[in-house]
């Protein structure tokens, strides 16, 4: 009897290889000639490409590697362990530790002992940046009311339908300036392929 | 962690690799005595010379070792290995390309007999396909008709019959397509089929 089944798959054929057949394959196998033929010669093929032997590279191979590896001496994760890694790093951490340590009391120390001193510097500073915000504040008015176009934007500002109509252009500007910038920075979404080696 | 009392060989890759992380030479070396064979030999019948081979070896095991710290436990580290060494041959192989037309003689040689002197100088860098190994006449036949694959199809064939790589791995080695990857397996091994045909009459 003949069975009714097309020819296998490359699929199917693969399958042969990884697991138990199921029974149609099975049954077909036994009906068409052409089919077995396939699958026994691919068979056989798998079995020599799977005898294959490894071949080894010449004697001291790995030596020759490791002469030109770089092992770095800081192969430690974490910071405490690569301080504790060697006498030299304890050192430098502990030399660090004394000069940082040291200024920051250092500090400390002076600021209590000249109270007066910084709190007569901070009194002194706020009011001269007080003055000094108030005169650029004053400048910049006054040489704005100066400016040519300075009553036209009064006019504008004054009168509620302009003040819209500026106030709609002016979003419509700003909407589309955000928009081009969100294209502008958006991250490729196609990752980049062999990016790391 | 890799657990304490185990020996290194006993330890998985990504434990060894903890270890070569630490600084541990020794960790190192093991990574090397796992891989050595499977690399030099995909690498040996990508480019059938055995001194270029080790030279590609070599430097496939030097790359992987000094970017140790970069490799991303993500990734099998075998295919990180298999994939750098697959690189190096494919390289080799694109620049020998490329010397193809000296390949069949210089250019340059005039005279029938310069063509052939030029011709003869490099095929003698080539070893013969037999050379390495004592086989059986059909592992010999193979070796020889694999050697005519194309390289994209050779690297497949061996990474899954002869290493014995899952498609996925191959499609992670390789950067393709999983679908590629069973494509190039099946016409790999149509074109073997064929190829050694002769033998079984
Ligand atoms: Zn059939």
């Amino acid at each position: 009897m003949r069975t009714t089944r097309p020819h296998l798959s490359a699929d199917e054929l693969d399958a042969v290889h990884e697991t138990a057949l199921p029974a149609d394959i099975r049954t077909h196998l036994a009906d068409c000639a052409a089919c077995f033929e396939m699958v026994r010669t691919d068979q056989d093929l798998v079995a020599a490409l799977k005898r294959l032997p490894h071949l080894d590279p010449s004697p001291g191979f790995v030596d020759r590697v490791m002469a030109r590896v770089v092992i770095p001496a800081y192969g430690i994760r974490t910071w405490p362990q690569r301080i504790l890694a060697s006498r030299r790093s304890l050192a430098t951490a502990a030399s660090w530790t004394v000069v940082i340590g040291g200024a920051m009391m250092a500090s400390v120390l002076w600021s209590l002992a000249n109270r007066d001193l910084l709190m007569g510097w901070g009194d002194q500073l706020l009011t001269e940046g007080t003055r000094l915000f108030w005169l650029g504040f004053r400048s910049t008015a006054a040489a704005l009311t100066e400016q040519p176009w300075y009553q036209e934007l009064r006019i504008i500002v004054t009168s509620p339908g302009r003040l819209a109509a500026v106030l709609a252009g002016l979003s419509v500007a700003f909407g589309s300036g955000v928009l081009a910038f969100r294209h502008l920075v958006a991250i490729p979404a196609r990752a980049v392929r062999d990016a790391n080696w | 962690m890799t657990p304490p009392g185990r020996p290194l060989m006993d330890h998985t890759d990504q434990e060894v690799v903890l270890e070569a992380r630490k600084g541990k030479e020794r960790a190192y070396r093991e990574l090397v005595r796992r891989y050595e064979r499977p690399v030099f030999s995909l690498i040996f019948r990508m480019v059938r010379n055995r001194e270029l081979a080790e030279d590609l070896s070599q430097e496939t095991f030097i790359k992987v070792l000094n970017a140790i710290d970069s490799y991303r436990p993500e990734f099998k580290f075998s295919s990180w290995v298999f994939k750098i060494a697959n690189n190096a041959a494919i390289d080799h192989l694109r620049r020998r390309e490329l010397d193809t037309l000296s390949l069949d003689g210089s250019p340059h040689a005039v005279t029938p007999e310069a063509i052939e002197a030029t011709a003869l100088q490099i095929s003698d860098h080539q070893e013969s396909p037999l050379d390495y190994v004592q086989a059986t006449e059909l592992g010999g036949e193979i070796e020889e008709v694999i050697a005519k694959l194309r390289p994209e199809y050779r690297t497949c064939i061996l990474l899954r019959h002869v290493d014995g790589r899952s498609y996925e791995e191959i499609a992670e080695i390789l950067n393709l397509p999983l679908g590629t990857v069973k494509t190039y397996i099946h016409r790999a091994r149509n074109e073997l089929r064929i190829a050694l045909e002769h033998l079984r009459q």
